[in-house]
Formats: structure tokens, sequence, C-alpha cells
């Protein structure tokens, strides 16, 4: 094409990349959402980012917004394997403010990759078993037992005894009645996995290799498992075992219906817990860490730990916060749940999973 | 070299630099990535070909599928004079336009086999038809007819003779349909994510699962690389049979069309018919999955969608979505048109190796959208420059992703263009502006017109680079519904589908526009 | 030209209405061409005479009247079933086939095709060129091409279109005398549409007019 009819083009061409190069360059958040800098006497926003589980009420979130001058943004990120991974991904240039929902198995992950600012606060209000768990850098908030789940509903219909212990799993008497989550996704799932790791040691495919047998079923996330494919769940699912937790009995109990029942009609099975801890942490690269770290204050605070059995049920990592009653009747803690030290977890944890992939989707 | 001929390489090899340089950069960081030794073991794993084979396979099926189920629609279409025929013809080509999560979710509503492989081809059959119909209906349209009479004449009954006359005719543009749509389908993303089985993925699905579940980014880019050089091969073969395939026949000028007579007429204006009502149910099974609140009818998901119920998990509000998607979307196409603009005048002005071009640039449809947002990722990453909370990072790889289409639409306008009208008008003595103007001018524009609407529809419905480069608080819509979709409970997937019909309802106004300022005469796209 | 109903041998058309586009084209023609016979149909640009020979041959459906070969009504018959050749304006050489590809399009894929394919080549004055494409081809060379073409399959009678409309003068007479040779020695009749007066005499044994059509002077 002769130049009378490139030489307009080029030029504006020319302008218009420029014009946007330079617009691009200057970064900054998008007109939609205010951010504003902590420097301004705006309200200041702190973004916290969690998994798709987190619930806190309304009016706990709200006293705290009044009294302090800090807005919160809940964000939600899919499941805690998922957000823990956007922030590895983000890291130094996060897209929140507080990462609220990190468990044992994911932290070493989410340190290795540089993710937090380590703030650790008040650790003298802890259970002193959960004072050193955050490994200096982030806060725990909140523990809780990943453990079978039992529809006694279920069992008691088909005249079976529910089982009692891991071994019991992989028996043919219960054949076709277990779901799991992906260990690769889920948060619970990966724990499920870990116990089976920590009783059954280096023979542990082996048993895998039994449940696979044994028609266990496996979905992403602890929502599908427990809402869809539980026979409890009221998803009309048609697996009266899931991996949960032991505090979802009386969970059952808090959303049923009117009249609520007196009892829950499911159980935890003890054997093959695995205990989690929840964390709080500021991430590096935060917009206004001062305020950030004030969040994870709050997320310590009496009024949010009084909060969390009811909302999230898991149990509060501050010392000395009465339980409510449902819990302190229908809630079994499991005596020695597994534990594997973090560590160990960081090191072989993808082993373990594409092992498990192998065997169990494969 | 003559001044004249330096100065043009020159002046053709500086846009082209910076096009690439936009394309390149990104594929160049997944390439660097991939070659570390454990992507090269990933590449050697027996569920590394599985994986390649089956991505193949189905893309293998719907491509032939598509062609097989367009030939006669395009018959009916560009040879025969029906009535309401653009409308026909642009209702079946409207799929392509198309957001693919849209389209996944509308399949995932209709049909009760969702999440297996048949699922994924009767949606990319969805898409991928009217493209076909178009491209081959564009050459059979301007075939002389008469070559048809000719062959009846000489004793060759009428289906001989479409397939001893029209057929090696049509066989360039087939193979280039078919190579396109072997590309799309081969590069989905959107539809598998949604609609495919969660035990077979695809390579574009498991790049994306790699980096984003298992933050594996040798692995992903390891894929990513092995799905660029299968594109390479396919691109440069597809070309070369092109080639060979091409037929040099004097076109008539403008489409030729009859009324339809026998059997055979009858039955591709019904075969038509039939596809037209296939392409509409599925957006129509959106629709009411938008509407179906419980076991009633309501707009309580829209009202959902737009004024959120929760209060202290905040998920974004359609509105804030739609309009950030809209920010984003004209923020992309000014780039794309710009880039596009460079990329044709490049094309143009390097005449002798424009061929060797055109085949360089359709490689950027081959190298997916994941891979984009993939490489754009890792350049922020691992590069000199941290882009991440850019703004102008997501509308960059919507960008990047629209510019193939942009130069397919473009260019062949500007081939056309005839230098000498523009000269007569000069000797007219019409001063040089308003010769071009008159001439080439306003069709020039017209033509970036239409390049515009495309590729802001690109924009909008962009999924695969968008997932890896949008921040959590500034989701598109495409990316929202698929979060919707990833949370069981009827009330998501209401939401969801309210959200889609919105996007739906935004892109075919925004598609309908452009094609409005299409010249009448264009090739191919 | 005396009307003796369908009964004859050759071709019989009757009454024969062409309608396009609301204008009548032809109006309740009749005509005959006897077995072995050349007849030409004069008449200027757009009086019909093409639909005409589309109608005869059969791509093109009349809107009124009958088409009678031998006596057999072949009104409904399709036109790859008529035996009926056409050669048209442009010589609409197949792109996609070489000369000998073209000529030999209609006949069996067998030994004895190629054999006849060089005949008929001979025959219009082009031997040799059977392997050449087709788009190198002269107007002249493409439209003998395009009558061997539709001599090749042995029709029971060959249609022109104005096939020499292209040409100049002294190629049109050369050819229009090749042509009528060619026809005599295959014994086929014809029937030759044309404006011009001298091509027609040249190649016909009687010379019909279009009705309506204005006499050359």
């Amino acid at each position: 094409m002769p130049r009378v009819v490139v030489s307009p083009i080029l030029a504006s061409v020319a302008i218009g990349v420029a014009a946007i190069t330079l617009a691009g360059c200057s970064g900054g958040s998008p007109s939609s959402d205010a951010s504003t800098s902590a420097s301004s006497e705006a309200p200041r926003t702190v973004r916290v980012v969690t998994h798709d589980s987190f619930a806190l009420s309304d009016a706990v979130v709200a006293a705290f917004e009044e009294t302090s001058g800090i807005d919160v943004e809940f964000i939600p990120a899919g499941d805690a394997g998922e957000m823990v991974n956007r922030a590895v991904l983000s890291a130094g240039n996060p897209e929140a403010d507080v990462l609220f929902g990190i468990d044992t198995t994911l932290l070493s992950r989410a340190i290795d990759a540089d993710v937090f600012d380590p703030y650790v606060s008040s650790a003298d209000t802890l259970r002193p078993e959960l004072r050193e768990a955050g490994l200096g850098v982030v806060t725990p908030v909140d523990d809780g037992d990943v453990c079978i789940n039992i529809d006694d509903g279920w069992f008691a219909e088909q005249g079976i005894a529910p089982p009692t212990s891991l071994e019991d799993l992989a028996d043919p008497r219960y054949r076709g009645l277990l779901v799991v989550q992906n260990p690769a996704t889920s948060s619970p799932g990966l724990a499920f996995l870990l116990s089976t790791i920590e009783r059954y040691g280096d023979a542990w495919p082996d048993y895998w290799t039994r449940l696979a047998d044994n028609d266990v079923a496996v979905v992403n996330g602890w929502s599908e498992a427990y809402l869809s494919e539980f026979t409890a769940g009221g998803g009309g699912g048609d697996r009266p075992l899931v991996v949960s937790y032991s505090t979802s009995p009386p969970a059952e109990i808090v959303y049923a219906e009117e009249p609520k029942p007196e009892r829950p009609s499911t159980s935890v099975m003890t054997d093959g817990c695995y205990r989690q801890v929840e964390f709080a942490g500021v991430l590096r690269g935060a917009e206004d860490p001062a305020a950030a770290r004030a969040v994870v204050d709050w997320l310590l605070s009496p009024e949010v730990q009084a909060d969390i059995p009811l909302s999230m049920f898991v149990f509060p990592a501050r010392a000395g916060v009465a339980l409510p009653d449902v819990f302190e009747e229908f809630v079994v803690r499991p005596e020695s749940p597994a534990e594997i030290p973090a560590a160990e977890i960081a090191e072989r944890r993808d082993d373990w999973i594409d092992e498990w992939t192998q065997i169990v989707l494969r | 070299m003559t001044r004249t001929g330096a100065g043009r390489a020159l002046a053709a090899g500086v846009p082209l630099a910076i096009v690439t340089a936009f394309v390149i950069v990104p594929v160049l960081a997944v390439v660097i990535t991939g070659f570390g030794s454990e992507a090269i073991a990933t590449l050697a794993a027996a569920g590394t070909w599985r994986l390649v084979a089956y991505t193949a396979g189905q893309a293998l099926v719907s491509t032939a599928l598509s062609i097989a189920l367009a030939l006669p629609a395009a018959y009916a279409l560009y040879r025969l004079d029906l009535p309401g025929r653009r409308v026909m013809l642009a209702v079946i080509t409207v799929p392509f336009v198309l957001p693919t999560v849209v389209v996944g979710l509308a399949f995932r509503e209709l049909l009760p086999f969702a999440g297996t492989t048949a699922a994924i081809i009767v949606a990319h059959v969805f898409f991928n038809v009217g493209l076909v119909v178009r491209v081959v209906g564009s050459l059979w349209g301007h075939l002389d007819p008469r070559l048809g009479d000719v062959a009846l004449t000489l004793g060759l009954s009428p289906l001989r003779a479409f397939v001893r006359v029209t057929l090696p005719l049509l066989r360039t543009a087939i193979l280039g349909a078919g190579a396109l749509v072997f590309l799309f389908t081969f590069t989905s993303f959107g539809v598998v994510l949604v609609l495919g089985d969660p035990a077979l993925p695809t390579i574009e699905v498991e790049i994306y699962t790699a980096t984003v579940q298992r933050l594996d980014l040798s692995a992903a880019a390891g894929l990513a690389l092995l799905q660029f050089a299968i594109v390479a091969v396919v691109v440069v073969l597809t070309t070369r049979w092109q080639e060979a395939a091409a037929v040099r026949q004097r076109l008539a000028d403008d489409e030729r069309r009859a009324r339809p007579r026998g059997a055979l007429d009858r039955v591709a204006v019904a075969w038509t018919a039939a596809l037209v009502i296939a392409v509409v149910i599925p957006l129509l099974a959106l629709v009411a999955r938008s509407l179906r609140v419980g076991e009633g009818w309501g707009l309580a998901w829209y009202r959902e969608a737009v004024a959120p119920s929760e209060a202290s998990t905040r998920t974004t509000a359609a509105l804030e979505s739609i309009s950030l998607s809209l920010q984003y979307a004209a923020a992309a196409t000014a780039f794309a048109v710009v880039l596009g603009a460079l990329a044709c005048a490049g094309i143009v002005m390097a005449r002798r190796r424009g061929a060797w071009l055109d085949a360089g640039l359709a490689l950027p449809l081959g190298v997916s959208a994941v891979t984009i947002g993939f490489g754009l990722l890792l350049v922020s990453l691992r590069g000199p420059v941290d882009m991440r909370d850019w703004w102008i990072l997501v509308p960059l790889g919507q960008a990047v992703v629209a510019l193939p289409i942009v130069v397919r639409v473009v260019l062949p306008l500007l081939r056309s263009l005839d230098p000498r009208m523009r000269q007569v008008a000069a000797t007219l003595g019409a001063p040089p502006l308003r010769a071009w103007w008159t001439t080439e001018g306003a069709i020039t524009l017209r033509a970036f017109g239409v390049a515009a609407g495309l590729a802001a529809a690109v924009a909008l419905g962009e999924f695969g680079a968008t997932a890896f480069l949008v921040r959590l608080d500034t989701p598109t819509v495409p990316v929202q519904i698929v979060r919707l979709l990833g949370r069981p409970g009827e009330a998501n997937t209401g939401v969801a589908a309210a959200l889609a019909v919105m996007l739906l309802v935004i892109t075919v106004f925004i598609v309908g526009i452009a094609e409005r300022l299409r010249p009448r005469r264009t090739g191919g796209w | 030209m005396t009307g003796t109903g369908l009964s004859g041998r050759g071709l019989s058309v009757r009454g024969l209405t062409i309608v396009y586009e609301g204008r009548t084209l032809i109006d309740d023609l009749d005509l005959e061409v006897a077995p072995h016979e050349i007849v030409a149909l004069l008449g200027p640009s757009g009086s019909g005479k093409s639909s005409l020979l589309r109608c005869i041959a059969g791509v093109q459906a009349p809107e009124r009247g009958s088409i009678g070969w031998d006596g057999q009504d072949i009104t409904r018959v399709p036109a790859h079933r008529r035996g009926i050749g056409l050669v048209f304006q442009d010589a609409l050489l197949f792109p996609h086939r070489d000369v000998a590809g073209n000529v030999g399009f209609a006949l069996p894929r067998d030994a004895s095709s190629s054999g006849r394919v060089s005949d008929l080549l001979a025959l219009v004055g082009l031997p040799g060129f059977e392997g050449r494409d087709v788009a190198t081809l002269s107007g002249g060379e493409a439209q003998r091409v395009a009558l061997a073409r539709a001599l090749a399959p042995r029709p029971r009678m060959l249609l022109l279109d104005e096939p020499f409309g292209a040409l100049d003068r002294d190629l049109r007479d050369r050819l229009a005398a090749d042509v009528r040779r060619l026809l005599l020695d295959a014994g086929t009749p014809a029937l030759h549409v044309t404006h011009d007066r001298q091509e027609a005499e040249l190649v016909a044994d009687r010379i019909l007019h279009l009705p309506g059509a204005a006499r050359e002077a």
C-alpha cells in the first residue's frame, strides 16, 4: 500500500500504542472499586481473601467496621487449595491484604513462596498447643478435625453397623459407600489422605488401592461431597460416608428446619481423624500493612472467636472461649488425631498427591 | 536494493516487529520455561501422549462433523434464492462469536449427556458450523453455476456433477475452513472446562489445571510448547494442501442464486432450516434456565446478579463485572485494531513475501488463549516487569487473542483494493486525501469497523487468557460465571445463567452493529 | 417449417414459452430440427436465444410447451438423460482438469477413451493439446476444446450458443466452416444460435429467425 495510505495509519497507530502503554504503565486499580491508600482520610479498606466456606455474622463484622474505621471486604477465592495457589502466583503483588483460611497442609507451600509478611497476633491469648503452630509467620484462628462422617439414619435403615476404623472402610461390607475429596484440590481431602499416610506409613498406596477397588467416589470439593453426594447432605446423594469435619453433626441440627431434631442424624468416626489448624496472615506487598494487622488481631478477638463455632463449625484458637451448647453436647473431639509435621508435608506432598492420583483416578 | 525497496522493507519490518513482539513475548516466556528438564520429562510420559491423542481425536471428529453438517447449508444459503436468507445466515454464524462459557453453560442445561466427550463435540459443532458455511459458501456462491450445467449436458447426474465438478473447485475452501475448525477445537478451553469429562482433559485444560491446581509451571509450559509445535505443523501442512488444492479459476463478481428446484434443493433447504433451529435451541434453554426459579419462573436470579444479597462475603455484582468487562473489551479492541492495522500494513507492503507472513499470522490463531495468558503471567512472575496489577494486562491478553481475527477480516479487503482507482481519482483532479477517501478510505474504515466489532465480541467472551490474568476482585463476566458454576446449588447456577444471558445479549448487539458495516464484497470471514 | 406434431424424427419443439423476471422472452414457439440437419437461429442479444437452448438441453424449465425427440416427449426428462449437448458462449472448460481431462470428462475412464480424446482433438484442429492447462488456451482454442468435449459422448444433437461470439472475424469464419464439417461427418444434428448472419450462412443448412427479431440488413 503506497505511502499516502500508510502514513496516517502508522501515525495514529504509533500514538495509540504509546497512549495505551503509558496508561498501562501507571498500573493502579480499576475505577470501579475504591481502595484508597492509608494516608487519605477516607475509610481504610482491608481486603481479606478466603475460601468459599468462610462465614462470619454480619453483626460482628459491622461492629468492627464501626469502631475501627476499617472497611473489611471478604473475597472468596474457591477452595483452600485454589486460594493458596493464587496467593503463590501473586506473591509480592497480592490480590488482597490478608489471607484467611490457609491450613497446616498448605502452610509450607505458602511460606516457601514467600507469600506472607510475618506477623503473629497476641500469641499468649492462644490455646497453648497452638502457640507455635503458625511457625512465626501466620496467626492460628481456629482448628478442627477432619473425620469421616456417618449417616446413622441410613445405616440403621439398612441394618448394617457403621464402620469404626480406617480398615473398615476398605472392607467389602462397605463397598461403594464412601465419598472423598481430591487431595489436589481440597483441603479436607488432603487431610484425609495424610491421616491414612500417618496410619499406614509406606503401605498407604496399598490401602488406597483397596479403597479404589471398594468403589470410593472422588469429587473436587467439600461442598460437592457433603451437599451433593452425602445421603444426609440434602442434595439427594447416595453415599452415607463422607470426609468432613467433627463439627458437621451439630451443624446438621443448627441448619435443620423447625422443629429442630434433638440429636444429630450423623455421627463421626473418631478413628483416622486429622487435626487441621487454620491461619490468617498478612500478605507481603499489602497496601496498608498496619490496617491488615489490625484485621488479623480482630480475627483473634473474643467477639469473632465466639462467633466462629456456629459460623464455620470449627473450634476457636483463643483460649477460654465458651462453646455453644450443641457443641458441648454433640461434638466428640478425637483424642489423638493424626498430624504430620509441616516440613515433611512440604517435602513430600506433591509426590504423595501424584501417586494418589495414579492409584485412584487413572 | 533500490532506495524504495529498502525503504519498503523497513517500513514493512517495523510494524511487523511491533506486532510480533506482543505476540512472541508471552510465547517466548513459555518456551524458556518449557525447555527445562522437568518439562521434557513430562513430555515423555505416557499420559502426555494419551492427552494429545484425545485432544486431536475430539478435534478431528468435531471438524468432520462441522463440515458434513455445513455443506448442504452452504449450498442452500449461497446458491439458492431463499426468503430470509440473510437472517438464517446471521443466526447460524452468531455462535462463532459467543463466549465459550455461555455456550458451555447452555449445553449443560440442554444435554442429558453433559460431562462427556460427545457433549463437547456437539458444542464444538455448534460453534463452528457457521464458520464453515460462510467460508465454503462464499466460494461456492461465486462459482459459475453454468459449470454444473455443462456437466449435466455431458450426461452426469446432479450428484455426480457435484462430486466431479463442484467439490474439486471447493476443495481449497473446505480445507481452509476445516483447518480453522481443527485449530479452534484443538485449543478449545472454555467449552471443555464447563462441559467436558473431568477425567478426560484436553491439552489446554491440562495446562490450566497444572498451573492453577498443582502450581506445576514447568509441566504446564512443556505442554504449551508441545501444543504450539503441533499447531505449527498443522498450519504448515494445511497451507500446503490448500495451495495444492487451489484451482485457478475465474470467479464471478457477485453471487448468482437460483430458485430452489428439484428434490436435492428441497433437502438442502430443509437441512438448513433444521440447522437454524438447532442453533437457537441451546440459547433458548439458557434463557429458560435463567428464568426458572425453584418450581416456577421469575427474575430472581437477575435481581440477585444485579444486587447480591449476601453482605459479608462479597461477590462482585453483575453490573460491576459487566461494566468491567466492557471497559476491558474497549481497551482490548483499541489495542487489537491498532496492532491489526500495523500487521496488515506490514503484510501488504512486504508484497512478495506476503504469503509467508499470512501463514505466520495464522499461527497466533493457533497459539491458544491459555498459552497467551499463561505466558503473560510467566513474564510477570519471572521477567523484568511485574505486570500483575496493571489494569492493562487483561485487555492486553485479550487483544493478542483477538488480533488474528482483525487481520483476517481486514487483510483480504485491503488486498482487493485496486490502487489504480485511487490513481484515476487523482488524475481526475482530486487531492490525495480525498482521492484516497472516496476510493479506498471508506471501505478500509468500514472493514476496520467490522474487525473492531468482532474483536470486541472476542474480548468480551474471552476466557482462556483472562482466567490466568484477572485479579480476584475484578472478575470479568465469563470468569464470574465459571466461579459460580464451581459452587453447587440452584442459586449459583441460576445467577450464572442470568449473567450468561446478559453477556449473550450484549455480544449479539455489538456484533450486529459491526456486521451492518461490512462492505458487500469481502473474502473468507 | 410445417408443424407435423411430435411424431416426426429429430427435435420438435411445440408452443414453447419462456418467461424471465416477468418478461416473456419466447412466446409460443414451434421449431423442428430434422436428423442430420444443421439449423441456425438468428436473433439479436437478449432475444432469449440462450434460454431457448437451455430449455431444450434441459437445464432450464420453460413456462409452457413441450419438447420432443424422435416422437418421444422429453419435456420432463432431466438434462443428464436427454443426450443433448450444449456448447456455451464462454467455453466454460473445467478449470481443475487439463485439456484431455475436459474432453474426456463424459467418457468412461479406460484405455479406449484416451484414443477417442486424441481423435477428437485432432478433429478440432488441436492435436497434441492433451496435457495443456486450460487457463493457457486462447479464446479460439478454448472454444474448440469445448466443442470436442461436447462431441465426445456422441450426443443425439448439439446446441451451440453463439460459440464464436468473442472471436474475431477471420477466426470465426474458419471455425464456422470447421464446425459444419465436424457435425456433418459425425452425422449430428445441431441448432446453432448466433446474431451474425454470415456465420449462420457458413454453418447452417437452414436459417430461422427468432420471432420478433429484426432482420439484419
